[in-house]
């Protein structure tokens, strides 16, 4: 069984996932507003289904359309995770799906996988960086022979604290 | 041009010896030959190494053209902002005077307009180029080094401890992005506000 511990922050919530023999570590982050994202966009569909269904009542075609078109357009918030084997690799996923599905099928069938091994991964960094006219901290990884560094959390940008936590076990872990 | 040759011009009649950068040849040339000053020419494009290259470019900037240059520029945009200045001060009945020779009044309060927007839309222009174009984003490879980096590299870790990790050094040295990751981060124990 693996052990989860769970760390909560104001916009986001850390889940790590570590196995007994420290084989196996992941830690996932959550958007903290995911279920009032996900209750907006619900009533964002609703309401533009309403509309067309009030003013296309005769045209189905188009009413379809417009269904369709805002059931693609609005998704679920980004969910990323980071999975580290040891001594086999890392593992990059996120995923975001579609509203009307469970978050489950969603991850099933949407995130999106990448898997770099031990022996292409040079090192795991803390780097800075200009975000508009301010420094960010960002975890990163640096893969032999690419020509870009691979950001570990592009989108829900964690706090130092919480980047150093997880660079340290990373380190554990030897990558 | 290069600077030698340059100043061997300002003195004709005389014999300029050129020693090339390797060393290895002098070249022994006579000022009034034209076939011997584009000879000269062939060969300094040839064999001035980078050095040479930032030396030149270093005195051309310093050279008495420029001053001059700098000069008239200062002369001319100053007196052009004196003559806006008064004609915008001047009474209208002045004015009216002198309306066959100046344009009409309201060009004045045109130009200048023009020239404030302008500046304000470079200001906003350059600021967005900056931040777009100009900053590397968050995953490119200039966040950790570039082909400029002069990169510190000890074998032995106690001796770039000592040296530089917690030490100025004398130069402008880059330590290594991983090194530096695993001081500040690694040993430093996790601690939540």
């Amino acid at each position: 069984m693996p052990r989860i511990t769970k760390k909560t922050h104001f916009h986001y919530t850390l889940i790590t996932e570590k196995n007994n023999d420290s084989s196996y570590l992941k830690f996932t982050i959550i958007p903290t507003s995911y279920n009032v994202q996900w209750y907006l966009s619900c009533l964002l569909i609703g309401v533009v289904n309403l509309i067309s269904w009030h003013y296309l009542r005769t045209r189905l075609l188009f009413q379809v359309i417009v269904a369709c078109g805002s059931l693609g357009f609005c998704k679920r918030p980004t969910v990323e995770s980071v999975t580290v084997f040891q001594d086999y690799g890392v593992q990059i996923s996120h995923f975001n799906g579609y509203v009307v599905l469970p978050r489950r099928w969603n991850e099933k069938w949407f995130s999106k996988i990448v898997f770099y091994p031990r022996d292409k991964i040079v090192d795991v960094i803390i780097n800075e960086g200009f975000e508009g006219s301010s420094v960010v901290f960002y975890l990163c990884l640096i893969v032999k022979g690419a020509s870009k560094l691979t950001l570990l959390f592009p989108r829900t940008k964690p706090r130092l604290v919480d980047q150093k936590l997880i660079y340290q076990m990373l380190k554990r872990e030897g990558v | 041009m290069p600077a030698q040759y340059r100043h061997s011009q300002k003195k004709p009649g005389c014999n300029t010896i050129i020693k090339k950068t390797n060393g290895t040849t002098n070249i022994n040339l006579n000022k009034h030959s034209i076939t011997g000053q584009e000879e000269h020419k062939a060969t300094m494009s040839k064999t001035t190494t980078k050095t040479d290259r930032v030396r030149i470019k270093r005195e051309r900037v310093n050279s008495y053209k420029n001053e001059y240059f700098w000069f008239s520029q200062h002369f001319v945009i100053t007196s052009i902002l004196i003559i806006l200045i008064v004609w915008s001060l001047l009474p209208h009945r002045t004015i009216i005077i002198l309306q066959d020779i100046l344009p009409d009044g309201e060009w004045i309060i045109y130009c200048e307009s023009w020239l404030l927007m302008g500046m304000l839309f470079t200001y906003i222009g350059l600021f967005l180029y900056d931040e777009d174009v100009l900053t590397p984003s968050l995953d490119d490879l200039m966040t950790i080094t570039d082909a400029k980096a002069n990169i510190v590299i000890e074998e032995d870790v106690t001796l770039f401890l000592d040296k530089y990790a917690y030490k100025e050094s004398s130069g402008i040295r880059d330590l290594p992005i991983m090194d530096v990751c695993r001081l500040l981060y690694d040993n430093d124990p996790v601690t939540d506000e």
